[in-house]
């Protein structure tokens, strides 16, 4: 065998091990988990996505911008701020997705770069936008679809988006065909094997005043049937705490729950006060009832802005170009 | 995200708010819902990375960002919020913080101490300036307690003064929604930043153009630089509605006819961002903005007009002084709403 050729071979050899050596010295080994993959900068620019497993890093000129979740798991969006025929509602919705940039970017490198850049928060925040727009896009058909008289109860109004009912479960269809095609462009993939499920849903405390005072209204008409009309419709449509100021008729009612209660007016006539029963039930309450008048609380007028209360804001002071800021 | 912002985005709010947190002092920006407050924090968010290269100084600023929307409206649960939101942006800080201490029972008292404890390490053991970033802060200031609130300000003692700060975003002004806790008058909290409460208005016209063609270059560019004008133009600068005016676009090509106003009112999500604008605003600051819509405002409107054109509401334009409102939607929505039944 021809000697220098043998030589050369060995040395070969041995430089590459040696250079195998010195770049491997200068890399360093990442564990990555099943559920996670990092996004990998080289030299400041996008380089690729790695994981899971172990993933090699060059020490010097690469470094791991971001790393996120791919786990299909469930999230919850609270949407406010919703209207439905005219009334202001807010729900939470619930449904399963998971993360995918490399699927989104259907093989285009410079969309999957762009992806990257968004962090986790970010994309999470795009997906409460994008959850809202669906919702609000299905809302209105469904408000378009069904219409309603001008005499419709509030329970007619809010009964399409009750969960169970039929036209909620065709909402929440077609709000999910709505996310499988609006959430891969931020990267996102909704999972349709997991229905969309609303878990809370929340109207505004004076809605809920009004739900109460039908309630009590139905409670008194059971416990009291003797009382006349506009006495119960009284009884309920005063705001509380308030003192209605032409009768000058001071009620209260005392009592634990729905097992008893005890009802009396007073009337203010020539200064003197004179307590009126409405009704007596057959049991008798432990404890007498305050009727004293000075404690009811007026009503608040709605709070107006004055001049000193506007002052307070001011416009955000202008800065010339010397005075720009980091960044 | 650097394509998103030109180095020019918001300069005076951010200016101000680097300003402010440089010299820790606190302020309150109040905007109308949808104004693009999020985008503001979003930019903070990764202030601290930019700053490394520009201005030294601002590197050794932490913004601390908390969304009040997830508060549960108890004291144990701002401090949980606050002390997750500094947890996350300073995990890249040394080292590793640790309390080992005993403290109370009370899952509040707890809270609180923890909170307090990672802020003395950050700022007198690492020597950085955080700045608490709130935002969504209505409620924190209309369902209180007051208590709560002047804790925020207690944060501020030992040795913390001009290192911590806060910045609040609000739809409303801050005293007048905590009006019965006479914040005004009883707050060392609201003295914090009485004097630093400033209107965040809409989009510049160079923003704006800017949100749009960074919208568009996302979604690869599917309207020409022609159409992004129009949207500019009936937007006003209003961040939310120049998203779902340019999703619309995308999804429905632009508004045919001369009526693009009413065309677009018909849509439900405009409609109902014009109606979360207004459902944000003070009563008062609706009755005079339905004034002067009609064209109706006389001079006793003033201070109320004033105030809404400083919170970039309403537009002065040219030498006559005509008001106009900052989005043509806005201001046929207003036009055409009827307070007891919506739009229309």
């Amino acid at each position: 065998m021809n000697l220098p050729l043998v030589v050369l071979l060995v040395i070969t050899v041995i430089l590459f091990l040696v250079l195998a050596t010195i770049s491997s010295l200068r890399s360093r080994v990442i564990e990555v988990r099943e559920d996670r993959r990092v996004v990998i900068y080289r030299r400041g620019r996008f380089h690729r996505i790695a994981g899971p497993g172990w993933v090699p890093l060059h020490h010097r000129i690469e470094r791991i911008e971001q790393e996120y979740s791919i786990r299909d798991e469930p999230r919850s969006f609270s949407i406010d701020n919703l209207f439905f025929h005219g009334i202001p509602i807010e729900l939470t919705l619930n449904f399963w997705c998971h993360v995918d940039l490399v699927q989104a970017a259907h093989g285009n490198r410079d969309r999957l770069a762009q992806l990257t850049t968004f962090s986790e928060s970010e994309r999470r925040q795009q997906v409460a936008i994008k959850t809202r727009d669906a919702v609000v896009a299905q809302l209105g058909v469904l408000e378009q679809k069904l219409k309603l008289s001008a005499t419709a109860s509030l329970v007619d109004k809010i009964l399409p988006v009750l969960p169970g009912t039929e036209n909620c479960e065709q909402l929440l269809e077609a709000v999910a065909d709505k996310l499988e095609t609006t959430l891969p462009p931020v990267g996102v993939f909704f999972n349709p094997d997991h229905p969309i499920t609303i878990t809370h849903i929340d109207i505004p405390g004076e809605m809920k005043r009004e739900f109460s005072r039908g309630r009590a209204l139905d409670l008194l008409r059971s416990k009291a049937p003797n009382t006349p009309e506009e006495i119960m419709l009284q009884l309920v449509s005063i705001p509380e705490g308030a003192v209605p100021p032409i009768t000058r008729e001071t009620v209260r009612i005392e009592g634990e729950g729905a097992a008893h209660f005890q009802m009396e007016g007073i009337k203010e006539k020539e200064g003197k006060r004179q307590r009126i029963p409405f009704a007596r039930p057959p049991y008798a309450h432990p404890n007498e009832v305050s009727l004293d008048s000075e404690d009811a609380e007026q009503p608040e007028d709605v709070e107006l802005l004055t001049e000193s209360d506007l002052a307070y804001l001011k416009l955000i002071p202008r800065r010339d170009e010397s005075q720009r800021p980091a960044a | 995200m650097e394509q998103r912002y030109l180095p020019t985005y918001r300069r005076d709010e951010i200016g101000l708010i680097l300003d402010c947190a440089y010299r820790g002092e606190s302020l309150c920006l109040i905007g109308v819902a949808g104004v693009g407050k999020s985008n503001v924090i979003n930019y903070l968010r990764h202030q601290r990375q930019w700053a490394d290269r520009s201005n030294p100084d601002m590197s050794d600023i932490l913004f601390a960002i908390g969304d009040m929307r997830t508060w549960k409206g108890t004291p144990a649960s701002l401090w949980q919020l606050m002390d997750s939101a500094l947890r996350e942006t300073a995990t890249d800080l040394a080292p590793t913080f640790q309390d080992n201490r005993v403290v109370s029972i009370s899952e509040e008292e707890r809270g609180l101490h923890r909170l307090r404890a990672r802020l003395t390490w950050a700022c007198q053991e690492i020597g950085i300036k955080v700045m608490f970033v709130l935002d969504d802060a209505d409620l924190m200031f209309s369902k209180g307690p007051p208590e709560m609130l002047e804790q925020l300000n207690a944060l501020r003692s030992e040795g913390k003064r001009g290192l911590l700060s806060f910045l609040i975003f609000t739809k409303r002004l801050p005293h007048v929604l905590g009006k019965s806790f006479d914040l005004e008058h009883n707050s060392k909290f609201f003295d914090l930043f009485r004097h630093n409460q400033f209107a965040l208005a809409p989009y510049s016209p160079v923003d704006a153009r800017q949100m749009l063609k960074h919208l568009n270059t996302t979604v690869l560019s599917p309207l020409s630089s022609g159409e992004l004008p129009r949207i500019q133009e009936l937007a006003g600068g209003h961040a939310r509605l120049l998203r779902i005016l340019f999703d619309l676009w995308i999804q429905e090509g632009p508004p045919p006819g001369n009526s693009a106003e009413d065309y677009l009112l018909n849509k439900p999500s405009v409609r109902q961002e014009c109606e979360r604008i207004w459902r944000g605003l003070h009563p008062q600051e609706q009755k005079i903005a339905l004034v002067v819509a009609q064209s109706m405002h006389a001079a006793e409107h003033a201070p109320t007009v004033h105030h809404l054109v400083r919170r970039g509401l309403l537009v002065e334009q040219g030498s006559s002084g005509q008001l106009a409102w900052f989005s043509p939607l806005m201001g046929r929505f207003l036009n055409t709403y009827t307070p007891s039944g919506g739009s229309g």
